[in-house]
């Protein structure tokens, strides 16, 4: 039997146990993307000197967390969702949300997949449900994209229409994607914009370069605070 | 590997992407295959004699000599997959819808396991109306692992015999 038949029966044979039964759909591939970028975005403030706590939006401690499949308002209260409060000692707070809207300079409201702010700014839209977090009080920004061939072009242009909206001289605007679109990297490296390409576990090397950009952020945002 | 059989294997794991629910997987794929790729070719412009068009100067761009003796520039073609390449395609969107989000469910379980947190789950949920929450197992990804890595490197290990049957 040639070498390729054993390795696809062994393929074969393995498979239903890689996968999650439950959770094959496109979409839920991408929910679990946004929630590992929002881990690794709370994994380098700590290596930046933070703690961090997890709260709900009426600022209980869940021993359950809720994440949003689609984009929503920071104040919902449809369901207790999920954030990641992050404390460097002596600077303000900052916390880290999943699938927000922010505001953007032409008054429009961005999906921002995972989204770092300022406390305060969350606060005040809890406080007043339906005001949108304003795009300058956004430290990081991301959009994610989880694909198992190409991205599209036009995710690459409709990331930079978004940038040029909510763009922040203090803050990072980033693209990532698990794979490594050609036609995408070209265009946002050609307008320099933050782009993580083939960002999955085993990529370390891709993981490093997220981490340490996320880190100048927050390291920014020690200096300035 | 010739075609013939870089097309049975790329049916063989069509067919265990639909029986495991990633028909996606397959869409997304067949969307890219029937858009092709581009590649760069050389090819000599069509050009025009000015003459022809009543005009008393050259309508191309200056570009140095020997520009009107056939020189050739470079376009982009749009060009179909071979089976070949449809089977590496199909064998790295599997690596990616299947052992990735088995590492990213890891990597997940790992980072909320750490420290004091005391989470137990995960559950994803939309903002539409009357629509449920849904658990994410987050327990068994550990009993997960070993079967994600041993179908990483097998295949890594496909991929490779592929490879080396192209060189």
């Amino acid at each position: 039997m040639p070498v390729e038949d054993d390795i696809l029966m062994a393929i074969r044979n393995v498979f239903g146990h890689a996968t999650i039964p439950t959770h094959t759909s496109s979409s839920d591939a991408s929910d679990l993307y946004e929630l590992y970028i929002f881990s690794l975005a709370i994994e380098a403030a700590v290596e930046e000197g933070a703690s961090f706590e997890f709260r709900d939006v009426n600022d209980n401690i869940p021993a359950t967390l809720c994440f949003r499949t689609s984009p929503g308002d920071i104040a919902s209260r449809r369901h207790a969702y999920t954030h990641a409060v992050i404390r460097f000692p002596n600077k303000p707070v900052l916390e880290c949300h999943v699938g927000i809207y922010v505001g953007g300079q032409s008054e429009v409201a961005h999906e921002c997949d995972v989204a770092v702010l300022y406390q305060t700014e969350a606060a005040t839209c809890r406080q007043n449900p339906g005001i949108l977090p304003r795009h300058h009080k956004v430290l990081i920004a991301t959009e994610c994209k989880f694909h198992t061939g190409n991205v599209k072009l036009g995710l690459g242009r409709g990331f930079l229409g978004l940038v040029a909206d909510i763009q922040y001289r203090y803050g990072e605007r980033y693209f990532v994607m698990n794979t490594g679109s050609d036609s995408v990297a070209k265009l946002l490296f050609k307008h320099k914009k933050k782009l993580s390409h083939d960002l999955v576990p085993n990529r370390v090397g891709e993981i490093t370069k997220l981490r340490s950009s996320f880190r100048e952020v927050f390291d920014s945002f020690k200096i300035r605070n | 590997m010739d075609d013939q059989k870089c097309q049975v294997i790329y049916a063989e794991f069509e067919g265990l992407l639909k029986e495991n629910k990633f028909e996606w997987v397959i869409a997304q794929l067949e969307e890219q295959i029937r858009l092709g790729k581009t590649v760069s070719q050389k090819i000599e412009a069509v050009k025009i004699d000015p003459q022809e068009l009543g005009l008393a100067f050259d309508t191309e761009e200056p570009s140095g000599k020997g520009r009107k003796n056939a020189s050739k520039d470079t376009f982009l073609k749009r060009v179909g997959y071979s089976p070949r390449e449809r089977l590496q395609l199909i064998i790295g969107a599997t690596e990616h819808a299947v052992v990735d989000v088995g590492e990213i469910s890891a990597h997940l379980a790992e980072f909320l396991r750490q420290g004091e947190l005391t989470v137990r789950e995960i559950t994803l949920v939309s903002e539409e109306e009357n629509v449920l929450a849904r658990s994410f197992p987050l327990k068994e990804s550990s009993s997960r692992t070993d079967a994600v890595a041993k179908l990483r490197s097998l295949l890594s290990a496909l991929k490779l015999e592929v490879s080396k049957d192209a060189r």
